[in-house]
């Protein structure tokens, strides 16, 4: 069963005064199933960036509709849409974002909190994430005192420490060194195998190169998907490189 | 090239107007109350007193000036490292960069000297006119430009800005180009908790409160304890802003099942991290405001009191005091005498002897002991004792009291215990209270330690002890301000005729002579209290304002730093309102704080300042409660809609950007 369903979006941005017109996306239409582990890929300006934002409910799409779990989110109300959030997607930032006003235990714990859980049962379920992770020993340090990967660690924590029905990732490793990229995509693809459905966008053919599928879009459509099959990342690499180059050749 | 620098520096000042220009109208603002101040001392329309009082005002100002020009002046170099550090990247060497600064600041010294000087001329003829009206002389009309007062501002300000200049050429260089680049986002280190300073700070505020309680009976000790209380007072409000809050921020953190809460997660992770930026702000808010609060209330009171204040020290219209051991001069004729001229003009005339309240008796009997048991004696102060007879009290009172041989009825003072018993001159007496206490007006009044008053039974007997005072209170009648002014001249005219030399109307080795006249006083006084009101209303001007641009400066700085938090909570799963809540409340507290611990501070200060008060002749309580909450509440006021316009910058800085 699909848990993100994504039917016909299309989104235009007008200016205030109404005079220029921005199609950023035009037609777009796909499902992830439960467990799959999904890139999304494209240019800048693709429309890569508004396709996430409607998925996390951040913005509103002109036309169409996207289903979660078989809910449309355009039937969640205003006063709902936060717990909504809180309580079925999970987000990585590309630039981790990140509270310094807090530790990163309690940054990990935000959601929860907010969610009104308990210290105990918060601290039940952090542990074994932390240990996972590799960030046990960093909870108590503050954002601004440990590396990117750390942080990065620590946001991933943050998103699925709510057990989130999908984890939207935003350029993950966009503000990462190649080594803490490599850390943290094998970390994605273990969380994957364990069974989190992931939807990353990425523009780095080598993030997208351990996804289970790849989306590409082009001038807001769906314009072409890989499956990985039996491919090692490798010859994924090989293939999502070569259809971008068809793509920028104009195929 | 000349060109591109002063364009350079034009277009800084306009990018950043948002500080620029508080800055700018906060100088122009000081500098025009400079002006005036310095004008207003130099006219001597107003008097010696008036002049002398200005004269002190507008040192404070200068001071003033110094320190707060140069605190808005590192905010705004704080915001601009970034920019500074592109130029030097782009680059600029630190001689251009400096040749930039120097522009900038040319241009806002010149826009503060010429704007301070024209607003001050625009209301210099006003504010004297104002000042004219309250201590009640007639000014002469016309506009006046004071050349010296032009140059005076047009040096202080411009030496002011030259410190300023290089304060900021000396921070340029010291710092590396990538420092300055990075110079808005150092990491936030998490605040320290400073137990001690937590402690220290504790301390030194309850001894502050402490010292304004005890000092309160005394308004001798008052007035010498009150700088080291306002000290003590100070140094507890910054510690307790930076460190107090922490400790106990940290501490509410600690405690897992209260921080872990919704409401709470945010509020006090958030106050952690405001406190600590804006502790000494805020310390410097709460300062100014109890400085606002103590000056406007404390000259409102006095202003106010002053009309019952003359009328307490001065309880008739010509007043004389006399001590004639020899009766060299029959008042009493005299008097009758001079008052045949004034319709509705008469006299009446008390007794009392004057001792001191010494621990020794002195070997002439002069001076009174107190046999304090060591249950009384709460300080070492000297105080006068006047000695009534039973008849002058009942007259002064309206009592009929008689008083038993042995026993002298005593009144207390300024709430000083009573002693058991009291040696005077070889007898001993055993200490009742009146049964009816009285203000003493006239010249004890204005005694900054009140004397005590005894009832003695055997008053004659004591009278050849000491020589007794008269003391006459003249009523002259219907008699308008500028006659009793005449009456008053010549009768102290004629008193000479009848004296053996001029010298003794005020002093000789016989007798003593005092003569004082309300109307010739008032003057003094109305000018005096006046002055000081006007003073307490400019310095409350200056200081407000200095309060003022600190919280906006705050908050513009605070925005800027909120704006990525509330992005990131909105993405985290937080409802927009409940951002907006949640920063609102964090500010409010935050933002109220500094008021609350003003009206603390105001109201812990409130016994030493009645003290003073007191020894400057202000009698009346409800005068001074009423000044101090009528303050607090125009204040409060005004913080608030201060609080309201610049939450409005706050907010649309938050949403900037961000959609």
């Amino acid at each position: 069963m699909a848990v993100l369903e994504v039917n016909g979006l299309k989104k235009v941005y007008t200016t205030r005064f109404g005079g220029s017109r921005v199609q950023a996306l035009t037609n777009v239409t796909f499902a992830v199933e439960r467990g799959e582990y999904v890139a999304i890929m494209g240019e800048s300006g693709s429309g890569k960036t508004t396709l996430l934002n409607i998925l996390a409910a951040l913005d509103r799409p002109t036309e169409g509709e996207v289903f979660l779990n078989g809910r449309a989110l355009s039937t969640i109300g205003e006063k709902e849409i936060a717990s909504f959030r809180r309580q079925n997607l999970g987000f990585v930032f590309q630039d981790f974002n990140l509270l310094d006003t807090f530790t990163l235990q309690d940054n990990i714990f935000l959601p929860l909190v907010l969610a009104g859980k308990h210290f105990p049962e918060m601290q039940a379920k952090l542990l074994p994430l932390a240990q996972q992770l590799g960030i046990a020993d960093l909870l108590q340090k503050y954002p601004y005192e440990v590396s990117g990967g750390q942080k990065q660690r620590a946001a991933v924590a943050r998103a699925l420490i709510t057990s989130p029905q999908i984890l939207l990732a935003d350029e993950p490793t966009g503000a990462l060194d190649s080594r803490a990229s490599d850390s943290l995509l094998s970390l994605f693809g273990e969380i994957n195998r364990a069974g989190q459905t992931i939807l990353m966008v990425t523009h780095s053919t080598k993030a997208a190169s351990h996804a289970g599928r790849v989306l590409f879009i082009k001038d807001g459509v769906v314009f072409h998907q890989i499956y990985r099959g039996g491919s090692t990342n490798e010859e994924m690499f090989h293939r999502i490189s070569d259809t971008l180059t068809a793509m920028a050749a104009g195929a | 090239m000349n060109n591109l620098y002063v364009r350079l520096a034009a277009q800084n000042i306009k990018k950043h107007r948002r500080s620029y220009v508080p800055f700018m109208l906060a100088g122009v603002f000081v500098a025009a109350v400079s002006y005036i101040l310095n004008s207003l001392s130099n006219n001597t329309e107003l008097g010696p007193t008036s002049q002398m009082m200005f004269t002190l005002g507008s040192t404070v100002v200068m001071l003033f000036a110094v320190i707060f020009l140069f605190y808005t002046n590192s905010f705004l170099m704080k915001q601009r490292k970034k920019e500074l550090g592109l130029y030097n990247v782009l680059g600029m060497n630190k001689g251009h960069i400096a040749r930039v600064i120097g522009l900038e600041t040319l241009f806002t010294a010149l826009i503060v000297i010429v704007g301070g000087c024209a607003v001050g001329i625009l209301l210099d003829k006003l504010t004297f006119l104002i000042v004219a009206k309250m201590i009640r002389i007639t000014p002469n009309y016309g506009f006046h430009i004071i050349p010296k007062s032009l140059q005076y501002v047009a040096v202080v300000f411009g030496v002011i800005y030259v410190l300023i200049y290089i304060s900021n050429v000396f921070r340029v260089r010291i710092s590396r180009p990538i420092e300055l680049l990075h110079g808005t986002n150092v990491g936030e280190r998490e605040p320290k908790t400073k137990a001690f300073m937590a402690i220290l700070g504790v301390l030194c505020l309850g001894s502050g409160y402490a010292l304004s309680i005890l000092s309160s009976r005394e308004p001798v000790l008052a007035i010498s304890l009150f700088f080291v209380a306002v000290l003590l007072v100070i140094i507890g409000t910054y510690f307790l802003f930076t460190a107090g809050s922490i400790a106990l921020l940290k501490l509410l953190r600690r405690n897992k099942n209260y921080y872990y809460k919704t409401s709470h997660f945010i509020s006090v992770s958030g106050m952690l991290y405001r406190m600590k930026q804006n502790a000494v702000g805020l310390a410097n808010i709460c300062i100014l405001s109890t400085m606002v609060l103590v000056i406007l209330s404390s000259t409102c009171s006095l202003w106010f009191g002053a009309e019952d204040m003359i009328h307490t020290r001065y309880p008739a219209d010509v007043l004389v005091s006399m001590e004639d051991p020899n009766h060299m001069v029959d008042m009493d004729t005299f008097l009758t005498d001079e008052l045949k001229s004034v319709p509705g003009g008469s006299y009446t005339s008390y007794e009392f002897l004057t001792g001191y309240d010494s621990a020794e008796e002195t070997e002439d009997h002069s001076s009174a002991i107190f046999m304090k048991d060591g249950t009384a004696q709460v300080d070492s102060i000297t105080r006068n004792v006047l000695f009534f007879s039973a008849e002058t009290y009942n007259r002064i009172t309206g009592e009929n009291v008689t008083v038993e041989p042995g026993t002298a009825l005593y009144m207390s003072v300024d709430g000083v215990p009573m002693p058991d018993t009291m040696t005077f001159a070889g007898t001993t007496y055993t200490l009742l209270p009146t049964p009816k206490s009285f203000n003493l007006r006239g010249r004890y009044h204005a005694y900054v330690s009140k004397p005590y008053v005894v009832v003695l039974p055997d008053y004659a007997e004591k009278s050849q002890v000491i020589t007794p005072t008269e003391y006459y209170c003249i009523s002259l009648g219907k008699l308008r301000d500028e006659e009793q002014q005449t009456f008053y001249d010549a009768i102290r005219e004629d008193v000479t005729t009848i004296m053996p030399d001029e010298e003794s109307v005020f002093w000789d080795e016989d007798g003593y002579f005092n003569f004082e006249c309300r109307v010739e006083n008032t003057k003094e006084i109305r000018s005096m209290y006046g002055s000081f009101l006007f003073m307490g209303i400019s310095l409350g001007f200056v200081f407000t304002m200095a309060a003022v641009l600190i919280i906006y400066y705050k908050q513009i700085s605070e925005g800027m730093e909120d704006k990525n938090r509330f992005a990131i909570m909105q993405q985290v799963g937080l409802s927009q309102k409940e951002v907006k809540h949640s920063i609102h409340t964090q500010i409010l507290t935050v933002f109220f704080l500094p008021l609350i611990t003003a009206g603390i501070h105001v109201m812990f200060a409130y016994p030493i300042i009645r003290a003073i008060l007191r020894a400057m002749m202000l009698s009346s309580e409800t005068v001074f409660i009423t000044c101090t909450v009528a303050s607090f509440l125009v204040f409060s006021v005004l913080y608030a809609v201060v609080y309201a316009l610049t939450a409005k910058v706050y907010y649309r800085i938050i949403s900037e950007d961000s959609k």
